[in-house]
């Protein structure tokens, strides 16, 4: 038996994936003098800086716009945030991968995890913070679990493929992360699809995370119901991804320690 | 592969790649052409000046990276690489951090909180096993380190220079339990510049020399010579 199937007896493990994302998140905790409130108000910052920006200096938006820019911050955040230490999540991990044999899923992996717990959270304040708004809850409301769904696998599939290529061009990092800002600006968070004129409607339907957004709204606050087709080829191109992300990362499983100089 | 032997390693080359310059990269070979067996049950001793390849090797050995040449064929499914400091984090407290270690060398979760309180124990750490491990002295951390990897059992157990750690109590314990663990029929593969070490407790040594076996042998014959070329009496 070769060497390296011996040690892929030892595959990927659930438990050491989720010890290592909620002690990460306990260090980071830890580091702080206010510690959990971080949580809370980090987001609370965030979106203060967006509604001081939007809401109050330019006075955008009209009646309901407040609730309507923390929806696609919320959103936003979570997806932005976990690709975002996805992708450079192997590269931080290389001190540990020279220690020991791990599965190399098992960094992009911690890291969305941690930010999907501290992105339940912000979506429970989120969800007090629509009610305190006057904002009637309904049925509608439960469309929001199939987005999400949809979502963690865009997120998913994202955050994979990006760890697993960025450690072959470290540069593509910087690349990245202004790509993640400009999608910022054209997903939609500042103003609704349905504003922007009729020509350039069509990439906002083609742009996963514009989509999420608009639904996340539309559930929210207009008790729609979702766009299951919409959802459908989202989750699918973020299963693919993920697919293509999980391959590459244990076809170069022993590749990486030596790849990170 | 014979009944005797735990690991073999056939032809095995390991390259590196390295920037030198703007889109240009130079392949240094740190092993080429390394070729031995480890029976089972032996301790095996591995020296060489620095840079001559014996971490590239216990790596390969670990299963952590891949050789870009030759292949090695083993029965055991477990081989551990000791480390004094594996995934430690920082700011968490010395007891989490030998659960996240314990977890990392392939142990599950029940047997690590049985195990816990020995290795506290062990490492003598007593009310600070709570404290932030940054808080730790490195003497504190290294005891804290040995203390966990003596609970690991694998199959192959790999070391790369750690056997006596900590004050003089302390470094007297652990090399006691670490000759302890390389006298026992446990296969074991061991590197360190300590030839006192190496002569008391292997059975059988490799000298290593620019990534290629130069010699193989009886721990005095392959010592002897290998002070000789150092210019030490």
């Amino acid at each position: 038996m070769s060497l390296q199937t011996a040690q892929a007896a030892r595959h990927l493990r659930w438990d050491l994936i989720s010890y290592k994302a909620l002690s990460s998140l306990q260090s980071e905790t830890n580091r702080s003098r206010l510690g959990v409130i971080w949580w809370v108000l980090d987001p609370l910052l965030y979106m203060s800086v967006f509604y001081i920006v939007f809401g109050v200096i330019f006075e955008r938006g009209g009646p309901g716009f407040v609730a309507k820019l923390l929806i696609a911050l919320v959103i936003w955040r979570w997806f932005d945030n976990s690709v975002k230490t996805a992708s450079g999540s192997l590269i931080n991990g290389v001190g540990l991968m020279r220690q020991v044999y791990v599965s190399k899923l098992l960094f992009p992996m911690a890291a969305m995890f941690a930010q999907s717990l501290k992105f339940l959270c912000v979506l429970l304040i989120l969800l007090v913070f629509l009610l305190a708004y006057g904002v009637e809850p309904g049925s509608s409301w439960l469309g929001l679990v199939p987005i999400l769904l949809a979502e963690l696998a865009f997120i998913a599939g994202l955050g994979l493929l990006l760890a697993a290529v960025i450690p072959f061009f470290p540069d593509l990092k910087t690349l990245i992360d202004y790509g993640i800002q400009l999608g910022f600006f054209m997903s939609g968070v500042f103003y609704e699809i349905a504003s922007v004129p009729e020509a350039v409607r069509g990439y906002f339907a083609l742009n996963p995370m514009a989509v999420l957004i608009d639904q996340s709204r539309q559930v929210l606050l207009y008790n729609n119901a979702p766009d299951w087709f919409a959802l459908g080829w989202i989750a699918l191109l973020g299963g693919a991804l993920a697919v293509l992300g999980s391959y590459l990362l244990s076809r170069f499983d022993r590749d990486y320690p030596n790849l990170l100089l | 592969m014979l009944d005797n032997v735990a690991l073999q390693l056939d032809n095995i080359g390991m390259a590196y790649k390295r920037r030198a310059g703007f889109m240009r990269y130079e392949t240094s070979w740190a092993l080429r052409k390394l070729s031995f067996e480890v029976h089972s049950g032996e301790s095996l001793g591995i020296i060489g000046r620095n840079g001559a390849g014996k971490s590239s090797l216990l790596r390969l050995l670990a299963g952590i990276s891949k050789p870009s040449e030759g292949s090695i064929t083993t029965r055991s499914s477990f081989v551990a690489l000791l480390s004094l400091n594996l995934g430690f984090i920082p700011n968490l407290s010395g007891r989490q951090n030998v659960r996240i270690s314990g977890m990392l060398y392939g142990l599950d979760r029940a047997h690590i909180e049985e195990l816990l309180p020995a290795i506290v124990e062990y490492s003598e750490l007593k009310q600070a096993i709570d404290h932030p491990v940054a808080t730790y002295s490195a003497g504190m951390k290294a005891r804290l380190g040995f203390a966990t990897a003596t609970v690991v059992e694998p199959d192959i157990l790999l070391i790369d220079e750690i056997l006596g750690v900590g004050d003089l109590s302390f470094r007297k314990k652990s090399s006691a339990t670490m000759r302890n663990r390389l006298k026992s029929d446990k296969t074991a593969i061991f590197v360190s510049h300590n030839m006192n070490e190496v002569r008391a407790l292997c059975d059988r040594v490799i000298w290593l020399e620019h990534g290629a076996l130069h010699m193989s042998g009886s721990p005095d014959e392959v010592i002897s010579a290998y002070e000789r070329s150092m210019g030490s009496p």
